[in-house]
């Protein structure tokens, strides 16, 4: 019982809501998928494919290139399973693969930083729902990317952990390997460009 | 407190990052500053747009797309990545295995390390028959080596019990004299001197052609010439 205190000591707290039932559920999940089961591995992927394709398609911008980190990530993550410590929380290490796994796509593709969605994007995603109401939230989401695209790679993955994502700072310095006075100097550069982005965007409308 | 140094905690003022204390010094600021009091709202409504704009609903299709590519594609590498698995659960059997190595590589040079040639040298002395200087077996030579370097030390000591044991003194002349038995009746009469240290194995004896003039201080325990 004493390492199951360490355990919980060391894990950040994402999963406030969660049953200790489904922390004890999903160690024991990790533990089958590090031993070679396949099926675990499989019910491992069910839990997070929502968290790994959201945050994969906020760095990188379409639905695609979501898709292909996600499917990279996942591939990672089962290679390198066997060096996760369980004492730590897995989510921050399947973060740091994702966000890995998205820069590195950015690279290849020689984006430096840059999403590939524009205006025209924008109109095409938001006329692709249905209803109104989905055609709404799906132009605010193209926004967002488009305001995304505006920020550095740096920036962009600072600010996508931090008010997206939900992490406290030092974690995001954590995950990206820097320091959090570097972490909040990107985000407060980021939260200038989005607020200017935000400012056009309103004055475009009126 | 100024406008321009309020302006530049603003963006972390939004999502309550600052340290209490400059978060205290921001709030007293926008209470009696109205252009930063404005610009402190609309960071804070771009903090909320971005974290409430809602993220992208991916149908399980989608999903279920997904586990099928990353399951095909860990199926057409099976072996590849159980020797990744391997190799890496066993970085200290990897490590042992290349100390092992190294090991053997140092004593096997240490080994090679004696030149042949002076194996041979030390081995055969030129009063040996020409028989004796022929090439032996390597097993041989190296063992001959280790008697080799054992021979001085062994020779010093049969000699030394040869003499006879009665004297014990430390560095003293425990004979003299007497002339050595000479072999050649022509060779001139030959002096002995026998020297005991303070190693009883060890006796220093000297040879020297007898003279008139010298004369040898047995009791105070010097020679002199």
């Amino acid at each position: 019982m004493a390492g199951r205190g360490l355990e919980l000591a060391l894990m950040p707290n994402y999963f406030s809501d969660e049953a200790e039932a489904d922390i004890d559920l999903h160690a024991a999940l990790i533990r089958r998928a590090q031993a070679g089961e396949r099926a675990a591995f499989d019910q491992l992927m069910e839990m997070h494919q929502q968290r790994v394709v959201t945050l994969a398609w906020r760095l990188l911008g379409t639905r695609e290139d979501a898709r292909d980190a996600a499917q990279e990530a996942f591939l990672r993550v089962f290679r390198h399973l066997h060096k996760y410590d369980a004492r730590y929380e897995f989510n921050g290490w399947l973060y740091r693969i994702v966000v890995n796994v998205c820069r590195d796509m950015l690279r290849q593709r020689g984006r430096h930083g840059g999403l590939s969605l524009d205006e025209a994007a924008v109109a095409q995603l938001a006329s692709d729902d249905d209803s109104e109401a989905d055609a709404l939230a799906a132009q605010e989401r193209a926004w967002l990317q488009c305001a995304l695209a505006e920020l550095s790679e740096k920036e962009r993955a600072a600010i996508v952990l931090r008010d997206l994502e939900g992490l406290p700072t030092e974690e995001v310095a954590r995950l990206l390997g820097s320091s959090a006075t570097t972490v909040r100097s990107q985000i407060s550069a980021a939260r200038q460009k989005l607020k200017a982005f935000r400012a056009r965007h309103l004055k475009s409308r009126k | 407190m100024n406008c321009t140094r309020i302006e530049t905690w603003l963006p972390l003022y939004a999502s309550s990052d600052l340290p209490a204390l400059q978060l205290a010094q921001v709030r007293a600021h926008l209470a009696q500053c109205e252009s930063c009091a404005a610009s402190a709202e609309e960071f804070v409504a771009a903090h909320e747009w971005l974290r409430h704009v809602a993220a992208p609903q991916f149908d399980e299709a989608f999903y279920a797309d997904l586990r099928y590519a990353v399951r095909q594609e860990l199926a057409s590498q099976p072996v590849r990545s159980m020797w990744l698995r391997l190799l890496w659960l066993k970085p200290c059997a990897v490590a042992a295995a290349v100390l092992l190595l190294a090991i053997f590589s140092l004593r096997l040079f240490q080994t090679k390390g004696v030149p042949r040639s002076d194996i041979v040298k030390t081995l055969t002395s030129p009063q040996q028959p020409d028989a004796a200087r022929a090439p032996m077996p390597l097993t041989n030579q190296l063992a001959q080596t280790q008697k080799a370097v054992m021979t001085p030390r062994r020779i010093v000591r049969q000699r030394v019990r040869a003499v006879p044991q009665a004297e014990t003194a430390p560095a003293e002349i425990v004979a003299s004299a007497e002339p050595a038995p000479a072999p050649n009746t022509a060779e001139p009469e030959m002096l002995r001197i026998e020297m005991q240290t303070a190693d009883p194995n060890i006796r220093i004896i000297w040879l020297t052609p007898k003279t008139t003039n010298a004369s040898v201080d047995v009791s105070a325990g010097s020679l002199t010439r």
